[in-house]
Parts: C-alpha cells; sequence; structure tokens
C-alpha cells in the first residue's frame, strides 16, 4: 500500500464479498482447535484437511485430520481488519485490544496459565470461544458489521455458557447466527467433515443485483438524480452516492446524508451507522450491504464490470465455460470468491465466474449436506495467502 | 534300592513326609534300623543336632544339673558319641528306638514328637546348619550324579566336613553352651549362626504338626508307624534338607528364611495345646514363648500376650534374653540381648514419654509461632506509637507548653507541610516565641538527653525516655515504648498523658534526619529512613511499578530524583497553597501529625544513626522553619500541594477521599488508636478531611496520565478536532490518475466505506490539513490517532 493519494482510489480494494475468521476444531481430537481466517471457508477446509494445497501446518496431521468447523466469524469489511481479528483472537493476551483476559478464569486453579504463544492452537473451546466474545465487546471490534455463525451445537453451548458468565452484552453491531450442521467426519469418507462449508456463500453473487440496478441508475440518467435525504442533485463524477439496495427502490443518497441519517436514527455518536431505514422505501438496509455495492463500484474496476458481465450472462442462463482446472464442479468453482489478493486474480478469473445467482446457493447448500465428497477434485488455482495465518 | 520299597510302606502312615523319602532314600535304612545304618553316617551331620538335642534334654532337666551335662554332651558330641541317649531317656526311652546310634536323631524326634514341639524346633534349628552343609555338599555333588543315589552319595561326601563342623560346633557348642546355661543352656546361639545363612525346611514344621495330633491321640504308644516317623523325622532333618535343593534347584537363602517363620507359626499351635497338656508345660511354654517372639509380629505382640500368662512372662523375662537376641540373627551379640531387652519394653512403656517427647517437639513449634508474635510485635509497636502520637496530637492542646512545643518539633520533623504551617501557628498562638527556643535547645542541644529529661520529668515515664535516648538502640526503644503504649492505652486520660510523654523523644529522633536531609536539600525527606512498605509506597505513588524499581537502593534513587524534579517545578505552586491553608492550620495539623506519626514510627529502627549529625543543623532549620513559612510547606507536602495547584482538574475533593483511604491503610487500627480516634472523632470531622493533602492516588494518575505526551484534556481535545476535521474535510481533488468513475474519497467516506485507513497518511493528512480545518494548532502523532480510531472502532492500520 505504498501508494500515493492519487494511486489509492485505484488500488484499494473493495469490501471482499466474504471474510471470516473460523474455528477449526478436529474431528478426531476435539481439544485441538485452530483460528484462522480465509474468504472462502469451504476451500480453506480442504487445505486444512489436505485436500488442496496450502493448508496450514499445524493442521498437516493426520492424526487430527478431518478439521472441522465450528463456529466462524463472518463480515468483515476488510481483509485488513479479520487479519486483525484473527491475530487479537490468536493472541489474546497480547493484543491491545482486550486488557485482561476474562477466559483467564478458567484456569484459576493453574497458577501459570499458559500463555498463548500465537500458535493458533488451543485446547479449550470454552476458553476461545470467551475470548471470541471478548473481543467482539471491544471497542474496536464491537462496532464492526459481525456475524458469528455457529455451526456446532456444542460450541454453541459453550457459547451460552460463557455468555452467562461473561459482564457484558455483546455490542448490537453483533448477531449471532446458528448453522447446526453435521459435525464430526463425514460418514461417507472419514477423512471429511461432515460439513465442508460449502453451503456458506463466499461470492459477491448477493450484491450483483444491487450493483447492476446502481450502475444502471447511476450510468444512465446522472443528472435527473438528486439524494433522498438532502433533496440536492448528486454528481455522480465528484461525489460518492449510495444506491438503497432493495431491488425496486430507486434511492440514491449522499454517502454523508444517508450516514448522517442512519445515525441520528440510531442515537449513536459513531462515525459508522450499522444499519438505517430508507427514506425512500421504509425497508431497512444494513449499512454494510450498501458500502459492499459501493466499494465494488468504486474500486472493483475489472471484477465489478465482470461481475456485472457475469450477471447479463447469468441473465442470458448461460453456463460459463469452465477454467481449465475447476471444470468438474461448476457450481463451486463460479463462486465469485474474492481471495486474499483481490487484484491477482487470473487472467481466466473470468472463467472462473460461474455466475449464479443467490437464489441457488439454497439448492447447492441442499445438494452439498451429503455430497461432500464430490468436491474433492476441486482445486482452486488463485494463489495461496492464506499463508498470512 | 530296597529304601523306596520302605518309603511306599511308609507312606499311608506318615503321608506328609512322601516328598522327603522319595527325595532321600537314606531314611528307611534308619527306620529299620537295618545295616544300612552304616548308610546313615550321612545322617550323621546331623551330630551337630545332637548337641542341640543334649541341649533339649537338659532343658527337660531342671536346670541346674543342666550345665555340665551340656558340657559333657558337647564333648560327647565331638566324639560322634550316643550322648543323645541320656538326654533321651527321660522322654523317649519308652519307645522303641532302633537303637542305633544313628537312630539318635530319630530318637530325638521321638521325643519331640511325644512331648515337646520345643524339642523338636530346636532340632530343626540345629539341623539347619547342618543339612546346608550338606545340601552344599550334595549341590555340589550333584553335578556328578543324577540319581538318588547322589544324595546319598554327597551326604557321604559331606561327611568330614560335616565332622569338621561337628568339631567346630562342638567346641563352639562348648563355649556357647556355657553362655547358654544361664539360660538353660540351649545350643541356640549356634543354630543361630548357622541359621543367619539358612533355615530349616518345612518339612520339620510339618513333621512337628503330625506329631503333635497323634502323639494326642495315641499316647505313648510305640506304633510302627511312630517309628518310621521317627525315621522320617530323622531323615528329614539330616538327609531330606539336601534333597530339597535338589527338587526345588539350587537352594536359596528366601525360601530357607520363609520356611522359619513357617516353621514358628506352626510351632505355636502346638505350644498352646501342650501347654494345656503337661505339667512340665511351664518349660516347654518358656521355649514356646521364645519361638513366639522369633517373628517380629510375635515379639511386638508378646508384650501384649504377657499380660495374660504371667508364668510366660517371667520365663520370657530370664530366657527371652537369650533367645530373643538369638532369634535376630545376630547371634554374635549378647550384649545386645540385654540392652535391646530393656530398650524395647522401655520403649513401649516410655509410649507416654514418646508421647511427652513428642509434645516438647511441639513445644519447639510453639515456640516458632511465639518468634511470629515477636515479629508481629514491631507493628504492633508502630501501631501504638502512631496512635500514641494521634492522641498527643489531639491533646495537644491541653497538654502543657513543654508537650506542645515537643509535638511541634514532631510536626517540624515530617515532610508534610500542614505540620510545619500548624506548628509555627501553635507556636505562635500559645506561647510564641517561648515555645521555639526550647525547640532549638531539644534539637541543638548534645544534651539531648538533659532536654528530655526535662520533658519526661512531666511524665512518669521520663527515666525510660532519657534512657532511650541516650542509649540510642533500637531494640531499646522498641523494648521500652510498647510498654509505655499499653500503659497509655488503658484509660483515656492516661493516653494524652503518656502518650505525649515518649512522643517528643520520637520525633526528636525522626526530626534528626530530616532536618539534615532539609538542610541539604529543603524539602526532600531521607528516604533512606523510610521503610521498605513506605518507599513503596512513594514509589508507586509516583506511579512507577514496583516490578521495575527493584532493590532498596534503586528505590531510594528514584524517589529522590522524583522529589528533586518536583520539587524544582512545584516550588511556586506550594507558597500558594500554604498561605491559603493557614485558617484550618490546627485540623490541618492533626491529619498531618497522623502522616508524620506512620512515618516517624516506620523510620525508627533506622534513626540511629543519623541523630548524632542531625543535631548539629536543627537551628538552621527552625529558623527557617520560622522565617520561610512558604518554604516549609513545600518541603513538606512537596509532591502533592505542587499537583495539586498544577493540574486544572477539580478532583480535589475525590483526592481527599483517597487520602483518607491510604492513610487508613498505612496504619493498621489498634485498639488503642481507634480508642483515640473516637475520642479525637469530634475534632477530626470534616475539616481534617478537607485539608488533607492530595492522596498518592492522584498522584499516580496524574502521573500516569502525564507519562503519556497528552493530557487527558488534551487528548480529548485533540481527538474532537479530530472528529472535526473529519466531517469538515471537503472533497479533494480528483486524483489524477483516477478513473472519471471514482471521485477521491474523503476520510469520512473512507471511514463510512469500512476502509482500512492508513494511520501514516491519516496522521499526515491531519496535521497537513486536517487540523488547519479544524482551527487546532496542535499536531497529533500516530499513536493518538490509533488510539482515536480504535475508540470509535475504525479498522486502521500502519502502513504495510
Amino acid at each position: 500500500m505504498t501508494t500515493t493519494v492519487s494511486e489509492e482510489a485505484v488500488l484499494t480494494k473493495p469490501i471482499p464479498a466474504f471474510y471470516c475468521c473460523y474455528l477449526l476444531r478436529s474431528a478426531k481430537r476435539p481439544s485441538a482447535l485452530y483460528i484462522g481466517s480465509t474468504p472462502d471457508p469451504a476451500r480453506r477446509l480442504e487445505q486444512h484437511n489436505g485436500f488442496a494445497k496450502g493448508g496450514a501446518k499445524r493442521t498437516e496431521r493426520n492424526t487430527l485430520r478431518p478439521w472441522e468447523m465450528v463456529a466462524i466469524v463472518e463480515g468483515f469489511p476488510s481483509r485488513t481488519g479479520a487479519l486483525q481479528f484473527e491475530w487479537s483472537w490468536q493472541h489474546v493476551h497480547t493484543t491491545r485490544h482486550i486488557g485482561a483476559v476474562e477466559t483467564d478464569q478458567l484456569n484459576r486453579k493453574r497458577k501459570n496459565p499458559p500463555t498463548d504463544k500465537g500458535s493458533g492452537i488451543w485446547t479449550s473451546t470454552p476458553k476461545v470461544l470467551g475470548n471470541l466474545h471478548q473481543l467482539l465487546r471491544s471497542t474496536y471490534f464491537g462496532t464492526w458489521p459481525l456475524t458469528v455463525r455457529f455451526l456446532s451445537s456444542e460450541a454453541h453451548n459453550h457459547w451460552q455458557r460463557w455468555i452467562e458468565r461473561a459482564d457484558g452484552l455483546l455490542p448490537d453491531t453483533i448477531r449471532v447466527k446458528l448453522d447446526f450442521r453435521a459435525e464430526g467426519a463425514s460418514v461417507l469418507d472419514s477423512n471429511l467433515p461432515a460439513n465442508d462449508m460449502t453451503h456458506i456463500d463466499a461470492t459477491y453473487g448477493g450484491i450483483q443485483e444491487h450493483l447492476a440496478k446502481s450502475t444502471s441508475l447511476l450510468g444512465d440518467n446522472t443528472n435527473s438524480l438528486s439524494c433522498e435525504v438532502c433533496q440536492q442533485q448528486l454528481s455522480t463524477q465528484t461525489e460518492i452516492i449510495v444506491v438503497c439496495s432493495h431491488r425496486r427502490c430507486h434511492a440514491v443518497f449522499h454517502v454523508n446524508c444517508i450516514s448522517q441519517l442512519f445515525l441520528e436514527d440510531e442515537g449513536s455518536s459513531g462515525l459508522v451507522p450499522i444499519l438505517g431505514e430508507c427514506p425512500a422505501c421504509r425497508q431497512e438496509v444494513t449499512w454494510v450491504e450498501l458500502m459492499k455495492e459501493l466499494s465494488m463500484r468504486l474500486h472493483g474496476g475489472k471484477n465489478a464490470t465482470k461481475l456485472l458481465k457475469g450477471e447479463r450472462k447469468d441473465k442470458a442462463n448461460t453456463q460459463g465455460t469452465k477454467s481449465s482446472k475447476g471444470g468438474k464442479k461448476p457450481a463451486k468453482t463460479g463462486d465469485y470468491t474474492l481471495d486474499g489478493d483481490y487484484e491477482d486474480l487470473d487472467e481466466d478469473w473470468m472463467n472462473a465466474v460461474n455466475v449464479e445467482p443467490s437464489s441457488e446457493d439454497g439448492d447447492r447448500n441442499a445438494a452439498n449436506v451429503k455430497g461432500s465428497t464430490g468436491r474433492v477434485e476441486i482445486v482452486i488455482d488463485d494463489s495461496e495467502e492464506d499463508g498470512f495465518d | 534300592m530296597t529304601s523306596r520299597l520302605d518309603h511306599t510302606i511308609v507312606i499311608p502312615s506318615s503321608p506328609e513326609q512322601n516328598w522327603a523319602r522319595s527325595v532321600s532314600p537314606c531314611t528307611p535304612t534308619r527306620l529299620f534300623g537295618l545295616p544300612p545304618m552304616s548308610i546313615s553316617p550321612p545322617s550323621l551331620p546331623s551330630p551337630s543336632r545332637l548337641f542341640e538335642e543334649i541341649g533339649l534334654g537338659q532343658q527337660k532337666n531342671p536346670p541346674s544339673p543342666k550345665s555340665p551335662f551340656s558340657s559333657a554332651a558337647g564333648k560327647t558330641a565331638t566324639s560322634k558319641a550316643i550322648t543323645e541317649n541320656p538326654s533321651r531317656n527321660e522322654s523317649s526311652s519308652k519307645r522303641g528306638r532302633p537303637g542305633s546310634s544313628e537312630a539318635k536323631t530319630a530318637g530325638s524326634r521321638k521325643n519331640s514328637k511325644s512331648q515337646e514341639t520345643r524339642n523338636k524346633i530346636l532340632t530343626g534349628r540345629v539341623a539347619k546348619p547342618t543339612t546346608v552343609s550338606k545340601a552344599k555338599a550334595t549341590a555340589a555333588s550333584k553335578s556328578k550324579d543324577t540319581s538318588v543315589v547322589k544324595a546319598k552319595a554327597g551326604t557321604k561326601k559331606s561327611k568330614p566336613a560335616s565332622q569338621n563342623k561337628k568339631d567346630k560346633l562342638a567346641e563352639e557348642a562348648e563355649a556357647e553352651a556355657k553362655e547358654v546355661a544361664d539360660a538353660e543352656g540351649l545350643n541356640l546361639e549356634e543354630a543361630l549362626k548357622r541359621r543367619s545363612d539358612w533355615t530349616p525346611p518345612k518339612a520339620l514344621s510339618l513333621v512337628s504338626i503330625d506329631e503333635d495330633t497323634p502323639s494326642q491321640g495315641s499316647g505313648t504308644k510305640l506304633s510302627f508307624g511312630d517309628v518310621l516317623r521317627d525315621y522320617h523325622y530323622n531323615r528329614e532333618n539330616s538327609s531330606c534338607e539336601p534333597a530339597q535343593p535338589s527338587k526345588e534347584g539350587n537352594p536359596t537363602k528366601r525360601r530357607r528364611l520363609e520356611l522359619v517363620e513357617f516353621e514358628v507359626l506352626q510351632e505355636r499351635k502346638p505350644i498352646q495345646q501342650k501347654q494345656i497338656k503337661d505339667a512340665v508345660k511351664t518349660r516347654k511354654t518358656k521355649s514356646k514363648p521364645k519361638k513366639q517372639l522369633n517373628t517380629i509380629t510375635a515379639r511386638v505382640t508378646a508384650r501384649y500376650e504377657q499380660i495374660g500368662e504371667l508364668e510366660d512372662l517371667f520365663v520370657y523375662n530370664e530366657e527371652s534374653s537369650c533367645e530373643t537376641s538369638e532369634c535376630l540373627k545376630k547371634p554374635t551379640k549378647p550384649k545386645k540381648e540385654t540392652a535391646g531387652k530393656q530398650k524395647e519394653p522401655e520403649y513401649i512403656i516410655l509410649s507416654p514419654d514418646a508421647a511427652t517427647k513428642s509434645l516438647n517437639d511441639q513445644n519447639f513449634l510453639f515456640g516458632t509461632c511465639s518468634q511470629l508474635e515477636r515479629d508481629d510485635s514491631p507493628t504492633f509497636f508502630e501501631e501504638t506509637q502512631t496512635a500514641i502520637q494521634l492522641s498527643e496530637c489531639l491533646t495537644f492542646k491541653k497538654t502543657a507548653s513543654t508537650i506542645t512545643t515537643a509535638s511541634s518539633a514532631m510536626s517540624i520533623a515530617t515532610r508534610f507541610t500542614g505540620k510545619k504551617s500548624h506548628w509555627s501557628e501553635a507556636a505562635r498562638d500559645f506561647n510564641g516565641a517561648v515555645v521555639q527556643p526550647e525547640i532549638i535547645d531539644m534539637t541543638d542541644s548534645p544534651t539531648v538527653s538533659v532536654a528530655l529529661s526535662r520533658l519526661s520529668e512531666v511524665k512518669h515515664d521520663a527515666p525510660k525516655m532519657a534512657s532511650l535516648v541516650s542509649s540510642q538502640s533500637v531494640s531499646a526503644t522498641n523494648s521500652l515504648v510498647p510498654k509505655d503504649v499499653v500503659t497509655a492505652s488503658k484509660p483515656a486520660a492516661d493516653v494524652q498523658l503518656a502518650s505525649s510523654g515518649p512522643e517528643p523523644n520520637k520525633t526528636e529522633l525522626a526530626a534528626g534526619p530530616f532536618r539534615k536531609t532539609a538542610s541539604r536539600l529543603p524539602e526532600m525527606p531521607n528516604f533512606n529512613g523510610y521503610t521498605d512498605s513506605e518507599l513503596k509506597n512513594q514509589v508507586l505513588s509516583y506511579g512507577f511499578s514496583l516490578r521495575a524499581v527493584r532493590g532498596r537502593k534503586k528505590m531510594i534513587e528514584l524517589l529522590d530524583k522524583c522529589w528533586q524534579s518536583k520539587h524544582g517545578n512545584t516550588a511556586t505552586a506550594a507558597i500558594v497553597e500554604t498561605s491559603s491553608s493557614a485558617a484550618i492550620n490546627e485540623t490541618v495539623s492533626v491529619s498531618a501529625a497522623r502522616h508524620s506519626d506512620t512515618q516517624v514510627s516506620d523510620k525508627l529502627p533506622t534513626r540511629k544513626k543519623k541523630t548524632t549529625p542531625s543535631r548539629l543543623e536543627p537551628k538552621t532549620t527552625s529558623r527557617a522553619g520560622k522565617k520561610k513559612v512558604s518554604e516549609k510547606p513545600l518541603a513538606g507536602k512537596a509532591d502533592k500541594p505542587v499537583e495539586k495547584a498544577a493540574s486544572p482538574i477539580p478532583a480535589s475533593t475525590y483526592n481527599m477521599v483517597d487520602e483518607i483511604e491510604d492513610s487508613e491503610e498505612e496504619i493498621i487500627p489498634s485498639p488503642t488508636r481507634i480508642q483515640i480516634q473516637r475520642q479525637s472523632s469530634s475534632r477530626q470531622t470534616t475539616p481534617a478531611i478537607s485539608c488533607l493533602p492530595l492522596g498518592t492516588k492522584s498522584k499516580r494518575s496524574l502521573k500516569s496520565t502525564k507519562s503519556s505526551t497528552y493530557d487527558e484534556a488534551t487528548l480529548l481535545e485533540l481527538q474532537s478536532s479530530i472528529t472535526k476535521a473529519i466531517h469538515l474535510q471537503t472533497r479533494p481533488r480528483r486524483s489524477l490518475g483516477g478513473s472519471s468513475y471514482s471521485p477521491q474519497l474523503t476520510w469520512h467516506e473512507k471511514i463510512l466505506l469500512y476502509e482500512p485507513i492508513i494511520l501514516e497518511d491519516f496522521a499526515a493528512w491531519l496535521n497537513t490539513e486536517g487540523f488547519a480545518l479544524a482551527c487546532e494548532d496542535r499536531e497529533v502523532g500516530v499513536a493518538l490517532v490509533r488510539t482515536w480510531c480504535e475508540s470509535r472502532g475504525i479498522c486502521c492500520t500502519f502502513r504495510p
């Protein structure tokens, strides 16, 4: 990021479609835990389980495989933020975002609680979840639009237990989502986790429509647009314009105006709102989705155009051509995964984009619950930047 | 090998011995008194037993004849003579013996059978060593021959060895017999010696059992079966033993030991039975208990058993000394017998004594407790001291002028400004100039003791105090003062009087170091005089962590530096304060006195050294006190008031509360002090509190905030100005390379877009443009920007 001010706009990445920190647990030895982050949990899980290149070294041992994701924290608006959160979660004792680690109470019996050396390997699920809870309550992460998704009922039980003892409540910005899946190793293949995480949509599919709408709105008749809040004319060239995410709503706003409005509604003194009601359609919009589209529009560059093209393709019911490697399972390769290095997407990125409407995700999820073995062959060809963790 | 046939015949009569027979064919020959008796010589090794048997016979006989007899027997034994016969005459002669000299052993068996297990046992023991030798011999011979014949040959071969042994044994027997003669002439010691290497086989014990039961039933019958038994018995003793090892492999000591125990156990039963039976029992019982004692458990329990059987007791006492010692497996320690015996019973009897011993040990523990109590005492001493001083301060007005002067001196000594101002005022109020000269005398006078004595004259404690001062020994002060305190604490009125007495001394002592330091650096307290705990408190008050500063020296150095720096900075501010506090001086003095008291009390131990040099300088200091009232406060309060004045933050009340807490913490309320407090509570109330100097906590907080480059206030201002600047930012010019579609984002928009904020860039923008917009002329560092971002949940990062 050695960008000059002029270059920033170009090189700034859009908000990732999906970025999460996950808690990995060994199906064979539940005491072995791993904290990582990824923009694509399904692929990352394959890596951890040895079916794709690039798994973390700590998860290499066969005695611990398969690994399963028991909880993920998703919704990070930036890769940087996700990595920060990951690091803080791994290093709760050294992070500057929380003071005394509350979960240290748990090993009150021990005189010298083992200090985490940043190994990423943990031994106590309740402790890790307690740490997560405390992190999410911190002033820094507490305002981020994060969602904790529990994929294991057991993990959620630990979480609940911790919530009862923890001092504070999670801030409003943090949501908790229960997404219980089959746990442990897969019945069909003991080397695979029962839940391969493919049910999670890690693509920009969700904002595709939104992006298309906004581009059409702003691109065609720019002169007639006026901010719904301040009623002033909008200049697409000089101003940052937010478009309501709801399909039929064509409201557009100054980003400052709408943020101000939302903040006022919330009554918060912060800078970034969480969500608000669109003044035009009176429907609730989350700030993140607005910003996701906006950032994609602003910084997406090629990606945005490709996304739009893909949408068009999708509308035309054309299945994208398969990439050389990933052709076996189109549903999988078609994700609009924005990986760690968005700008490094290959030339055949377009090929990998097998545009699928978000509605299809549900079907895929259903199919994937049992069809986990089918994904073994898939190799994602993008460079592996998950070495970060 | 007719013997084997015989064996088969024998078996029904005494089935138990089967194994033995099969092993050693020799016995049958004996049984029938057949010529094989020539073979019997192998049994001769048993002659060693003969001695014992003789001994047994002796035992049977009344003790007096025994001794000569036994010696004779020993001699006969050497010659392999049939000396056994006489011994058997008594008991077993009735039973038909094989009549052969070799059958002697068998005869002995008979005796043992019918009459006394003891005899058997004895024989068994004696047999052991011999058998051992045989066994060894057989073991050696084994390699040559494999058949049973080997055993015979072995026994034969072993003869010479056994004979040699016989000779030795005979000699030993003689010697031992003399010794043992006292204890009935048993040759047990020999047996013990051998036994150390070897123990009799089970066969013996088994035999004994068998013998007992049939003997009861058959009485004196001489059945063929009995004869057979006898032979078996003999065989077992003599030749079976060598056979055993052949069976089981190499003989091991363990095995034998087990056998011994087994034997002993089994022998017990017959003992009991026979006790009931025979009139001769007494003897038998004697011997039996001995055997019982062989085992450790038997020994241990024997004491308790003795109570039941007086006879046994006596016998035991008489004989057991020998036997027990023998049983102890250390045959060569005759001395031990008596000693060991005595010891054991003593020990047991003395079990209460042991308890008392343990109690004594506990007493030592208690001693440590008392030591602990001593440790506590100093704190108690301090507390009492402080309490006294408090009371003195409270009663300060009431007391005589001399006392007031003393107290005032004390106040001077303490570093707190309040005291000094108060002292000066008090001086003016009460006695004016008169008071101070006295003070000067006190401090200056080389004859402090005189002044003290003058003061002390008012009080009862005068002599003590004088001695105290003169001696200047800490220990003396410690010992003396508490007494005073105790006396003082009882009645309230007494408290005042007594307390006033000791105080002046203390104050003086305390004053010494202070003035000394004061003369050099007008205000700095002598941290050397502080106790460790106080030093720690001080260090903490300056905002340092105790971890960083370890060691007394370091702490002192650090405190000195802090003091100096503070003093230099705050001189002006302090003056203002002092002037303001004039009206409340009295109450101030009280509170100040409190602090001073605690400090003084802490310093007591270390004070000695400084008293002498300090006396030279007091005049100057005192003058300074008079003239520069303003300065004194500086010296005293130095840290606290300065900060107070400097910091615009209106935390005064809060600080005062803290201060009270601190003072409370320092002084652990002793009962006396509590009393005093109650008495003085009316006075102390609000004014005192209001006048309390700022607490250490307040210092701490201030320091900590200061340590970070920004004040909280400025920090808040800066942060607010940052937000201001963000909101005020206008859209930057469009970047040159930027696409037409994307205008340049403002920082606010970046934040709204969840873009990670590059802290360096952001700080740079703030310092160049942003603060200009917000009319902020200060600059911000990256760290501050970072805290600002993080406090608002804005994702920020350093430039990667």
